[in-house]
């Protein structure tokens, strides 16, 4: 019985339409399909996407700070150098045409009114017999809010009036007891034509505040080190004299390296390929002769770009993580047998046919042919695959140069194949066949890399990189393809955090 | 080409997600898979979204297929079997009822059983409890061995081997009763 109902149960076919699925079939199978393509991404995108706008959230934090502090750099010189000159010469100090001396002025970013200018000699040598200020920080207020009011009435660019508020805010704490250090003391005597009473009110203050806080300490650094202005230089002195350091922020190795800090990096990688063939038909006749023919496709050049995303730590040890297409051209060659359209051609030889009372008809002139060739055909193939490369680095820095050693792997979420193939069938014949499909047997790859690093700026690093890279393993029918690639690239690195 | 070149071009495709040569290995393979769902199934209703439901998670999981291993019949049949023992679970639908099985009874030759086509059969399975006619199928139709049948099901395998005694009696008794064979008449049928 069993024998029975199983070959007449095997054998049995139910009479239904198959046709009845299809659409189902297809609907469900497209709804499901579209992401898994790319689901790769949607995890990848996010991440990256967090990463560099904390990256940016940062570096805009300490650039507008500085930005802020910085104006006082910029300010409008003919507007200050104006009112100086009007100062000096409400003070009888200069004849009205002579600007000279005045021009000297130039260099502090501060504008006096005529009010504060008027105690500057007798309050300095007040300061000079009490080296104190009593009731500076009220003074400092009174006389920054004239310069303001003054500033308005002369129209000074709205920059003046934004720096003027941020060092009133600076200049607003109490230090009635305070002592002014002696440089200050000593410099205001040599350049007493320089610099206001105000001017060492608020520097005194700025020294003293910039003692206190560690963040204000920070930015009137970095705008030290972009400041040749007089008054700034003077008060660089009297910090150092306060013991804060004030470093340049290209004497890299005599800061601490910032523990952690993220980077972006674009870069492009340009290679000579070589293709690793392994035959796995199991006719063997059939590769015999994809090996006799492996030489109709020769790879040739090998392109990569990227954007990667990583992470520094202690300057020293670098991770990394981005997206990378990468592109194989390979030279397809083969011999092709071509036949022309019907061409027109002029024959300077009689030609003849044959009539149809079998006449022979000689005749001279234009006729039809069709022409046939042989050809050496040569072909672009384009091998291309994407991938996310996950690098881990080590740096050795020499000054404003470093050697970058790296070893990472990649992962191949997406490849094409654009070109011709040469398929070998099991009859023994081949056939030429345009835009093969290609399967992926396993998706990772690596890299190894060393090279070298210049430091352009504070942000920017320039590298150069000499790789070798293994590509993910593709299929074909009977055949499994790995490509090895000896490359060089270059790219540029921008630190995005707050660098040194 | 021959027949596994031409699957294995279909494979490749649709593992790229190429909706023809899905469409084309579904319609290779969907009369066959037809064939073993309606022995899982009451009506062809069911089979059919049991066939639609095993093609889904064919091409779901096309990527782990390698053709070198074999050809994609077998894969699917087992995706497809594999579906519905989950839906007799799922719908607790199979019951292995116990039953005392007493002496074999004596086999009896008849040329009947050897009339029986396959729409009869199948009739005849539909009217056996779920159970049997899971293990029915598993082992005779399909080939499995109890103790694999018995990690399918979550059974021993002796209770596999029971149940498939029992549903080989049910079926000698549907067959007598409704083929109207006398007891005096052989039927050929031997249990165990």
């Amino acid at each position: 019985m069993e024998k029975h109902f199983k070959n007449k149960l095997k054998q049995h076919k139910v009479d239904w339409d198959k046709e009845d699925l299809l659409v189902g079939l297809e609907a469900t199978l497209s709804k499901k399909e579209s992401p898994s393509k790319w689901k790769w991404l949607f995890f990848l995108l996010p991440l990256l996407l967090m990463v560099t706008c904390w990256g940016v959230y940062k570096n805009d934090l300490t650039e507008t700070t500085l930005g802020d502090l910085a104006t006082a750099k910029n300010i409008d010189e003919n507007t200050a150098q104006k009112e100086k000159e009007n100062a000096i010469t409400n003070m009888g100090l200069l004849p009205k045409n002579n600007t000279d001396n005045a021009n000297e002025l130039s260099g502090h970013s501060i504008t006096q009114s005529t009010e504060s200018v008027s105690k500057t000699t007798s309050d300095t040598k007040n300061h000079n017999q009490k080296k104190d200020f009593p009731e500076a920080s009220n003074y400092a207020g009174k006389s920054s809010s004239t310069n303001i009011n003054s500033d308005k009435e002369n129209k000074v660019p709205t920059n003046l009036i934004l720096n003027m508020d941020s060092i009133n805010q600076l200049a607003t704490v109490p230090r009635a007891s305070t002592a002014i250090p002696e440089t200050i003391i000593k410099n205001t005597e040599t350049r007493s034509e320089n610099l206001s009473t105000e001017s060492l009110i608020l520097k005194q203050t700025l020294v003293e505040q910039i003692s206190k806080d560690k963040t204000k300490q920070a930015i009137i650094t970095r705008l030290f080190v972009n400041s040749e202005n007089f008054l700034f230089q003077e008060l660089k002195t009297d910090i150092t004299k306060n013991g804060i350091e004030v470093e340049s922020k290209y004497k890299k190795k005599d800061s601490e390296p910032k523990k952690y800090t993220f980077y972006a990096e674009p870069s492009f990688v340009a290679g000579l390929p070589q293709r690793k063939t392994k035959y796995t038909n199991s006719d063997p006749t059939v590769n015999a002769q994809l090996e006799a023919n492996k030489n109709m496709e020769t790879p040739k050049i090998y392109s990569a770009i990227s954007l990667e995303f990583g992470l520094a730590i202690k300057e020293k040890w670098m991770i990394q993580i981005g997206v990378e297409y990468q592109g194989v051209r390979e030279l397809f060659k083969y011999d092709g047998f071509y036949r022309s359209d019907t061409t027109i051609a002029e024959y300077d030889k009689s030609s003849y046919f044959l009539d149809a009372a079998m006449d022979t008809v000689f005749f001279a002139g234009m006729r039809p042919y069709i022409e046939n060739k042989d050809r050496k055909i040569r072909h672009w193939n384009t091998f291309q695959y994407y991938s996310i490369p996950l690098n881990i680095g080590r740096r050795f820095q020499f000054n404003k140069t470093a050697i970058n050693t790296s070893v990472g792997i990649s992962y191949a979420f997406g490849h094409d194949f654009f070109g011709r193939n040469n398929i070998i069938k099991y009859d023994g014949t081949n056939q030429i066949i345009d835009n093969t499909v290609f399967d992926i047997k396993s998706r990772f790859g690596f890299q190894v890399g060393i090279g070298g690093e210049y430091q352009l700026s504070e942000r920017k690093q320039l590298f150069l990189k000499a790789s070798l890279r293994r590509s993910p393993t593709f299929i074909q029918e009977g055949y499994e393809q790995v490509y090895w690639t000896y490359s060089l690239g270059f790219g540029m690195r921008y630190f995005l955090g707050d660098h040194y | 080409m021959t027949n596994k070149d031409n699957i294995r071009i279909l494979i490749a495709a649709a593992k790229k997600g190429t909706w023809s040569a899905q469409k084309e290995l579904y319609l290779t393979y969907a009369d066959d898979m037809m064939s073993i769902a309606i022995r899982y199934t009451k009506d062809q209703s069911a089979a059919k979204d049991l066939v639609q439901d095993s093609f889904i998670k064919f091409f779901e999981k096309i990527e782990q297929f390698d053709i070198e291993k074999g050809m994609p019949g077998p894969w699917i049949s087992r995706i497809l079997i594999n579906k519905a023992l989950q839906n007799y679970k799922k719908e607790n639908r199979l019951s292995f009822e116990t039953e005392t099985i007493f002496a074999q009874e004596p086999s009896r030759e008849t040329s009947i059983i050897e009339t029986l086509e396959a729409e009869d059969i199948l009739n005849l399975l539909q009217e056996l409890p779920e159970g049997c006619r899971v293990i029915f199928n598993l082992n005779v139709v399909e080939g499995y061995k109890h103790e694999e049948i018995g990690k399918m099901l979550g059974i021993t395998a002796s209770a596999s081997r029971s149940q498939l005694t029992r549903s080989k009696k049910l079926l000698r008794k549907l067959i007598e009763k409704n083929i109207g064979i006398q007891d005096d008449r052989k039927t050929g049928l031997k249990a165990g």
